[in-house]
């Protein structure tokens, strides 16, 4: 197992540990406490309801009527790096380009030629076009609080 | 009729980054800002906010590129489920 460590912005050191499943960072939100009913809401509008019990966030049926656009962004660090192969930002993720490919960033890596890059980048905008990122990972974290 | 919540979590996909490895490899990268607007103790307004990423296991780019039995959804997948429980476990511990 391989131990890395990621600067992502200024507050916030990420550990994470490398294994076969790959790893994700940890963090520094407030926590949320026993029964405490919050609101949770995409880049977009999605929204799911989500409840905490007894310490711990479960997912609810409740729908709230807010919307989106409280969210905070602005979050430094998300700049691409030198060895990204393709490199997609949160509008490409969301929007697309029109028209066209997939609002990608090509990094300066040269380890991939231009056509495999082209073929990756096509076969990624074909997935985008039948499925919803956003909404996937806002469907993982419900499901995820679920099983808590 | 119920309150709304005074918390509320806001999640963006921020980024999808596939990274050259060694040896024509890639690893997939996806970044999620997770943001919490909260009303503290002393009944002030807050805001929390914090990045998630996730790195996966190198392949090779031609694994990425054919992408049999549906390699790269996959993948997409394997990453929302371990963001999505490093995000819930740091709200609630």
């Amino acid at each position: 197992m391989q131990l890395c460590l990621i600067r992502l912005a200024r507050n916030a050191v990420l550990a994470c540990a490398v294994s076969l499943v790959g790893c994700a960072s940890t963090n520094q939100l407030p926590t949320l406490g026993a029964h405490e009913r919050v609101r949770i809401v995409s880049g977009i509008d999605d929204e799911l309801g989500l409840s905490v019990t007894k310490g711990k966030v479960v997912a609810a049926d409740t729908k709230t009527g807010a919307k989106a656009g409280m969210v905070v962004g602005a979050v430094a660090g998300l700049s691409c790096g030198p060895l990204a192969v393709l490199c997609v930002p949160l509008g490409a993720i969301i929007y697309g380009a029109q028209g066209g490919a997939i609002g990608l960033l090509v990094g300066a890596a040269k380890s991939l030629p231009s056509e495999k890059t082209e073929q990756l980048s096509s076969r990624l905008e074909e997935l985008r076009a039948t499925h919803d990122f956003q909404a996937e990972l806002l469907s993982a974290v419900t499901q995820g609080a679920a099983r808590r | 009729m119920e309150k709304d919540p005074d918390t509320t979590i806001g999640l963006r996909l921020e980024r999808l980054t596939f990274e050259a490895t060694r040896g024509d490899k890639i690893a997939l990268q996806v970044t999620v800002s997770v943001t919490v607007n909260y009303v503290d103790a002393k009944n002030r307004e807050r805001t929390k906010s914090s990045l998630f990423s996730y790195e996966g296991s190198p392949a090779f780019s031609q694994s990425w590129i054919s992408d049999e039995d549906g390699f790269l959804e996959n993948n997409l997948k394997d990453s929302y489920r371990a963001l999505a429980e490093n995000i819930v476990v740091g709200l609630s511990r």
